[in-house]
């Protein structure tokens, strides 16, 4: 039962090693995306992220040369129509951290 | 020499270069004193005239620094002893490309991070987990990182981590020694370990966001900035040959 899962996952995972050795080859990919790639918006303000291309590939999106500098979050596209047989997966910036300090409270 | 913040500089460059940074830094107001972590060549270490600590270290030089997981570890340790004799609450850690615009560049950053309340003020700061981030993905792919963060994290979260900007943080004294003092059992890049170890131990990680503009982690040109953003920052990086 597992063997097909396997095949499929050692198969990705030569994928990304092949990726891996494409690293050379990311300024390439780059100036392929900032062409012809597809633009990223972030969901919540609609500012461009960059561009990039995506791929899917055994049950994984792969970014591929994205020209962006912001840490890319996935987050869900919400609608207000209800569709059970769509779900929409789009990007927004990572977020500034405001955790609150606990050395203090923990000494009192 | 009185103020509230000593000042830490790494450098490779030749002595002379050192000599010119350390009096740039050393007259800033609220300055306390300037301690030097030293990663060139022995030959120039011997004639360096400042308090400076020489770092053997192979992880501190690295060229692929990300992919090779450079990392101050080794550097903290050696230079932190030497801040016992500097009364301080804060430590400015630098690396040689950064350039401090005015007088009171450093107590602007100072006067920031009090602001924030910040306990770690570092440039570019972001949450990583649940990102695509390459350094957040490659840290928790790492065998045992999370195991180790839990071994000593006083968060609800063990999976958060932080990053920011290697070559421009201020920090309280306090919490850098409580980041050096946990070690890195776990080899990690430092722009992830040293924000995430602080945040674990309990303290207050921020962005230095009016700065994330002009200091950045590659080459611009500088001549970009008008005169007015100019005049609203107090440093610049990177900007390799200033000290020439």
């Amino acid at each position: 039962m597992g063997e097909v899962g396997d095949t499929r996952r050692n198969f990705s995972e030569q994928v990304v090693c092949c990726m891996r050795d494409l690293r050379g080859y990311g300024d390439v990919l780059r100036w392929l995306a900032r062409c012809v790639g597809t633009t990223l918006h972030d969901e919540s303000t609609g500012e461009v992220l960059g561009r990039a291309f995506l791929w899917k590939w055994a049950g994984r999106i792969y970014v591929i040369g994205y020209t962006g500098t912001a840490a890319l979050k996935l987050v869900p596209v919400c609608r207000k129509d209800v569709r059970y047989w769509v779900f929409g997966i789009g990007f927004a910036r990572a977020d500034e951290p405001d955790f609150s300090r606990v050395v203090e409270e923990e000494k009192s | 020499m009185s103020g509230r913040c000593g000042v830490l500089l790494i450098s490779h460059q030749p002595a002379s270069c050192v000599g010119k940074m350390v009096e740039a830094w050393r007259t800033l107001e609220d300055c306390a004193g300037v301690v030097v972590a030293y990663g060139g060549s022995r030959e120039e270490f011997a004639k360096l005239n400042v308090p400076a600590v020489y770092v053997e270290d192979e992880r501190l030089r690295t060229r692929d620094h990300q992919r090779e997981l450079q990392s101050y570890s080794v550097l903290l340790q050696s230079a932190l002893p030497l801040f016992d004799k500097i009364d301080c609450e804060w430590v400015a850690l630098a690396e040689y490309d950064l350039v401090p615009l005015r007088e009171n560049s450093l107590r602007c950053w100072v006067e920031e991070a009090e602001a924030q309340d910040a306990d770690l003020l570092g440039v570019g700061t972001r949450r990583l987990d649940g990102t695509l981030h390459p350094h957040a993905t490659a840290t928790l792919a790492q065998d045992g990182w999370l195991e180790w963060v839990k071994s000593f994290s006083r968060r609800e979260e063990a999976g958060v981590l932080l990053s920011c900007l290697g070559c421009a943080q201020l920090w309280r004294l306090e919490a850098l020694r409580g980041v050096v003092a946990q070690g890195e059992p776990i080899a990690a890049y430092l722009e992830i370990l040293l924000p995430t170890v602080a945040h674990h131990l309990g303290y207050r990680v921020r962005n230095f966001a009016s700065h994330e503009r002009v200091i950045l982690h590659y080459e611009w040109v500088h001549e970009e900035l008008d005169e007015c953003e100019r005049r609203a920052v107090s440093f610049l990086h990177p900007w390799k040959t200033f000290w020439n």
